[in-house]
């Protein structure tokens, strides 16, 4: 019976289609899960994994990974390509954090793992890790988030590092990461001899010596909703919170948790864990991360903390679903767009000439989507090139180009991940001049997938580029038009002699990549 | 909420001493006399079995703990051996009632044709008959042991019964002698002799003892008796059920307690030559001597309650109906889909649970199959569906119990049955029973997989599903499919345990969770509005459970409680218990479900759970709860439990001395069980009805 509806709406769809998986090989434990998108675009859980591997301990103090660690991680991941290959999953994310990204010898790992299990494991950077956590939590907290006058704070404690997100009106302002982590604490600290009043001490002085600066960077002292994420973050409000049934999270209030940290503090790890239930592991790294949400919690106005129950998990799983739907997350983008423009900002970009670029480029986008085929990411990767194309110009105006190369590299734009803002620099860095040429060692360091994708977007911004040079002031004044193998842009105005100089100059991209000229017409 | 008390001893009761109490309400039942006479022949051979069982593992472990010096006091307060004296002291009343009874039914059965002739009652031809037929068909098979001159002696089995002689001098020379006949247990345990219409019948051991001296026909029979020992369980899944007990006991004492006597059981007024030397023999003490005048054995009584005819003697048969959320449902995938389903066993159908496995097994889009199986028949139809499920290449995952008690021999054949279809076979976890009846079907539907989940509190056993009371749950819930899939993934090694988001887990969690569920009872309970927990089980035992329960009764929370077997919860104490009232149902179905209610602020909850409240569920097993949340069902399961409570033909209430007593009875008669059969029975008359079509025939065309 459900063979014949299916054939009736014409889409026989295989559930492998629609089942995504997101590995998260984390300080403590990696974990898996498995879910798949509905027809309305809601990710439903199959099932959860997680086995305890404690690659914390020997990273944040060696700095490397042993050889049992690294032999018990291709262990669980091949047990996990195999649950995978059950359900024919194949789009499947695993991604790495702390651990990996400063384990010295991690890249062997991710090899001997991608050998044995055709499993291809991202290092992901802290930027990357806190979107998937904001939208994630956006997601489950909705309205929520919107509530706050003086903003909300997202915190999330890792085990090696702790994530900070500011968000207003539910747009993301700031984002920080902090080298300050549960498991990192307790491995720097614990010597195994201190009581714990002792451990507590210099948990505390630590925390408070890494918070200043971000306190003040992110005005966290007018924040007045005070988010938590993590698997300590629900500990506590399994202790002493209160679930909000409306919004299905937990709600900790300033005493009882104050109560409960004072409480905990006094514990050893072995008292917690038989007084609580919980593991040794989880036992031994319940105080740092409790004092870290502690000492932040304490520098915002927020009176309850509001706990999450959304990993970055949840975040690869939203990726993956809008992978599956074609959908994208207007309030993710958006939330890149103003990351993006405070950046321009920040270099005292002429912020309205960046926004009719990126908007003249965008428009170029869609119009030209048959012949590049590029994805919605790529989208707005153009416009963030294109709203930064000038930050050069901060340095110096003589090959500002290049400049601006090397300041989109190096500085963080909130949502995008460390190779998606190489895609970006590379773009905004032809604009002008010189197309990519085999002599730029930076470009040609890409991979070719890549280089392909820089090219068709620089060809697009470039035009875009040429085209604000003169009169128009809104990107909406003009109207295209494919004929033949020309692209015939209408324009209003009499005289058009800057614009068509200025196509002239950079549309030479633009006809190589397209094989199309870019002719101007008056309207 | 009221300032917690601190409990003390007298706030329990004896865990074995309710477990007799439990044996009386058993027995109790074999001598109602609204019962029919085969039916209470049932019974009392059950009071039987249940002796015998607790004999060779609680006792046997009291006795180890005494051995060992243990002092221990258990919650109620008492050391093992005030344990072991009080529980003589009551089973030895307990035997008496029990022989008292069989002989009266025995008695009263003659009237109707069925009759079990005592020795001394034999005709000179029944005699005659019978020392040919001893001659011929049993003698040959018998090992007269000449036990007293065999050093080792050797090590009669428990639970057989055995025909102890003492032998007159042989001629001249040497005294007395003993020897003991063991009692074939190839044989039935009634001989028929042909008297006309009537069943006529004697016992075996009757004819073995009156004809022994044909098997030594130089010597003179003195005396005889019959006589049973009761040993220790030798084997290791004592540990599960007297874990509790075992866990302070040594080593050496273990080795040495190894399958030693506990219990005598000998025919009234033996010999007392014999009787000295048997229990000198065996090295115990007076009182685990147990003289019965009557039937030893009682167990045998299935052979009678089970004769062929008779039909008048027993109860009505209660047929299992076509369950009423499956009514003319062909496809069951279909008919889970359109709504949870609710099964009650055993008034409904337990074959629903067999077809969706078969169902499953055949159906080319069902990706995977995973269960529990505990205690289930090797000649299941489940085996078979999970084998032929297997067999097609479907992902077949079963995590097998084999230390379900005295099953392990049958599972084991199974099991490895399932493994060659290609089944994926998991024998346990290490350390850890699985008690918890799980089914997970992973399916392949149109915009994805859909799972369908059956959760149970019983066993996927086809035959004891028509013998037990118990719930199960059809339904393809996600958050809980999610759950089951998870439970899987970590009973086969895949996963460390993972937050649930609607169960509960043993033993990791399932306790915390109970007692946070009756603690936020007692925090929302307000004169206004007062607290309600209503729960029925099999037993009690739990302590940090009971304490919860005595906070939340202090809170004003009503505690109603359905508690078939053991309560060591005391109710009706003042100041502590005062608003707990426990009572128990013992009727023809054994009570099995595990239901629990809570009234929580007006927002009702309904969870069901394959556990007790019982520490060796709560901590020692893997173990399920998990909510009914759909209206209909829950609201089914709230009135059965009210049904329960109300019921006053066959529930006992438990006093605050420990004892039990009739219901007292006003208004209609409520009995529970015959209540939910008859509503089984309307309900699928009821839809054969709705059902029925009228069609008009139209005149024949010529």
């Amino acid at each position: 019976m459900e063979e014949a509806s299916a054939a009736k709406t014409g889409s026989p769809e295989r559930p492998s289609d629609r089942t995504i998986a997101a590995i998260d090989i984390g300080a403590n434990s990696i974990r898996m899960v498995i879910a798949q998108v509905e027809p309305d675009g809601e990710v439903q859980i199959l099932e959860r994994f997680q086995r305890a591997v404690h690659l914390g301990q020997e990273v944040y103090r060696q700095g490397r990974l042993g050889s049992q660690s690294m032999r018990a991680v291709v262990a669980i991941l091949r047990d996990y390509a195999q649950r995978l290959r059950v359900l024919n999953v194949k789009r499947v994310r695993a991604v790495a954090t702390s651990t990996g990204r400063e384990a010295s010898n991690a890249d062997t790992l991710w090899d001997r793992v991608y050998m044995a299990t055709g499993l291809q494991v991202e290092v992901i950077d802290t930027t990357e890790e806190s979107r998937l956590i904001v939208s994630a939590v956006c997601k489950e907290l909705g309205g929520v988030l919107e509530g706050g006058h003086g903003g909300a704070l997202v915190a999330d404690v890792g085990g090696g590092s702790t994530l900070l997100t500011v968000l207003r009106e539910g747009r993301i302002v700031a984002s920080q990461s902090l080298r300050l982590g549960s498991i990192r604490l307790h491995e720097i600290f614990t010597t195994g001899n201190e009581s714990p009043r002792r451990c507590a001490e210099l948990y505390r002085q630590q925390i408070a010596k890494e918070t200043v600066t971000p306190a003040r960077e992110m005005s966290l002292g007018a924040i007045d909703l005070f988010v938590a994420v993590g698997g300590d973050a629900r500990f506590a409000a399994a202790q002493a919170g209160q679930s909000d049934e409306t919004a299905g999270v937990s709600v900790v209030g300033r005493k009882p948790f104050e109560e409960l940290v004072a409480s905990c503090e006094k514990k050893t790890a072995e008292d917690l864990s038989t007084r609580y239930g919980i593991s040794f592991a989880e036992a031994e790294t319940l105080n740092p991360a409790l004092q870290t949400y502690q000492i932040l919690w304490r520098k915002t106005r927020a009176e309850k903390m509001i706990v999450s129950n959304v990993s970055m998990r949840d975040g690869l799983l939203l990726e993956l679903a809008r992978d599956v739907t074609g959908r994208e997350d207007a309030v993710l983008q958006q939330s890149i767009v103003q990351s993006a423009l405070s950046l321009a900002q920040k270099y005292q970009v002429d912020v309205a000439h960046a926004e009719m670029v990126a908007d003249l480029s965008v428009r170029l986008f869609d119009e030209m989507q048959a012949d590049h085929g590029l994805s919605g990411r790529h989208r707005i990767l153009l416009r963030v090139a294109a709203i930064l194309h000038e930050v050069g110009s901060f340095v110096s105006n003589r090959a500002h180009h290049k400049h601006t190369y090397y300041l989109i590299v190096n500085s963080e734009v909130f949502g995008l991940s460390r190779d998606e803002r190489r895609i970006v620099a590379q773009v905004a860095r032809y604009h002008r001049r010189s197309p990519p040429k085999p002599i730029h060692v930076e470009y040609m360091a890409l991979p070719r997938a890549t280089r392909v994708v820089v090219n068709k977007l620089a060809a697009l911004l470039r035009v875009a580029d040429g085209l604000s040079r003169g009169h128009i002031e809104r990107a909406a004044d003009l109207r295209m038009e494919r004929s033949g193998d020309e692209l015939v842009v209408y324009l209003r105005g009499d005289d058009l002699f800057l614009e068509r100089r200025a196509v002239a100059a950079k549309g030479n991209l633009f006809e190589e990549i397209y094989g199309m000229r870019v002719r101007l017409e008056q309207i | 909420m009221s300032k917690k008390t601190k409990t003390v001893p007298e706030h329990f009761i004896n865990r074995e001493l309710s477990w007799l109490e439990f044996n009386d309400r058993v027995l109790g039942e074999g001598v109602a006399t609204d019962v029919a006479l085969l039916e209470r022949m049932k019974f009392l051979a059950i009071v039987g079995s249940n002796l015998d069982e607790t004999f060779m593992i609680r006792v046997a472990g009291l006795m180890q703990q005494r051995a060992s010096d243990v002092r221990r006091r258990d919650p109620s307060g008492m050391t093992p051996d005030e344990q072991l004296q009080a529980f003589s002291r009551r089973a030895h009343r307990m035997v008496e009632e029990q022989s008292t009874a069989i002989r009266e039914l025995l008695r009263q059965l003659r009237e109707h044709g069925l009759i079990v002739l005592e020795a001394n009652e034999w005709t000179a031809e029944q005699s005659q008959f019978l020392a040919g037929h001893f001659t011929s068909e049993i003698a040959p098979v018998l090992t007269p042991l000449a036990i007293e001159d065999l050093e080792p002696k050797p090590l009669l089995p428990g639970l057989q019964l055995h025909v102890a002689a003492v032998l007159g001098p042989r001629e001249g020379n040497d005294g007395e002698t003993i020897v003991v006949v063991p009692v074939p247990g190839a044989f039935s345990r009634f001989v028929r002799l042909h008297a006309g219409e009537d069943v006529a019948l004697v016992r075996l051991e009757d004819v073995i003892a009156s004809n022994v001296g044909l098997l030594f026909p130089s010597r003179e029979v003195l005396a005889t008796a019959v006589f049973r020992i009761t040993r220790d369980a030798d084997v290791a899944i004592a540990d599960e059920d007297a874990d509790d007990l075992l866990d302070v006991v040594a080593e050496a004492v273990r080795d040495r307690r190894r399958r030693a006597p506990v219990r005598l059981e000998i025919s009234a007024r033996p010999d007392e030559r014999l009787r000295k030397w048997l229990v000198d023999w065996l090295r115990l003490a007076p009182e685990d001597v147990y003289e019965i005048d009557g039937m030893l054995d009682a167990t045998a009584l299935w052979h009678l309650a089970n004769w062929p005819g008779f039909d008048i003697l027993k109860e009505p048969d209660w047929p299992a109906q076509p369950p009423r959320d499956l009514m003319d449902q062909d496809d069951l995938f279909e008919a889970i889909r359109e709504r949870d389903v609710l099964l009650v066993h055993p008034y409904e159908s337990f074959d629903p649970v067999i077809r969706l496995l078969e169902q499953a097994a055949a159906d080319p889009h069902v990706l995977s199959i995973k269960q529990t199986l505990y205690r289930t028949s090797g000649e299941s139809p489940i085996i078979r569906a999970l084998e032929h499920a297997g067999g097609s290449g479907k992902e077949v995952t079963v995590l097998v119990e084999l230390k379900a008690r005295f099953d392990e021999a049958r599972n084991v054949q199974w099991a490895k049955r399932l493994e060659d279809a290609g089944c994926h076979v998991i024998y346990g976890i290490a350390g850890l029973k699985t008690h918890a009846k799980a089914l997970l079907i992973v399916r392949r539907e149109t915009y994805g997989f859909r799972r369908y989940v059956h959760l149970a509190t019983g066993n996927y056993n086809d035959r004891t599903a028509r013998l037990y009371s118990d719930i199960g749950l059809m339904t393809c819930d996600r958050e809980l499919a999610t759950d089951v899939a998870n439970f899987f993934n970590v009973l086969t090694g895949h996963s460390d345990v993972v937050g649930w988001s609607k169960l509960a887990v043993a033993p990791t969690g399932l306790r915390r969770r109970f007692i946070d569920l009756i603690r936020r009872e007692a925090k929302s309970s307000t004169p206004d509005d007062p607290g309600l927990i209503m729960a029925k089980m099999n037993s009690i035992e739990d302590r940090e459970v009971c304490e919860a329960l005595y906070e939340a009764s202090q809170a004003g929370v009503k505690v109603l409680l359905n508690v078939r077997g053991i309560c060591c919860l005391r109710p009706g104490v003042k100041g502590v218990s005062e608003n707990i009232e426990v009572t128990s149902i013992v009727d023809r179905f054994l009570e099995h479900s595990r239901i629990f209610y809570f009234h929580n602020a007006g927002h009702d909850e309904v969870y069901l759970s394959s556990a007790d409240w019982m520490r060796r569920n709560l901590s020692k097993r893997l173990e399920l709860l998990f909510p009914v949340s759909s209206p209909k069902p829950r609201r089914r399961l709230i009135d059965m439990l009210k049904l329960y409570f109300a019921d006053n033909v066959k529930a006992r209430r438990l006093l605050p001395d420990g004892t039990y007593q009739r219901v007292t009875r006003r208004g209609r008669a409520v009995r529970a069980q015959e209540w939910l059969h008859e509503e089984a029975v309307d309900a699928a008359k009821a839809s054969q009805q709705t059902h029925l079509q009228f069609r008009p025939l139209s005149r024949p065309s010529d």
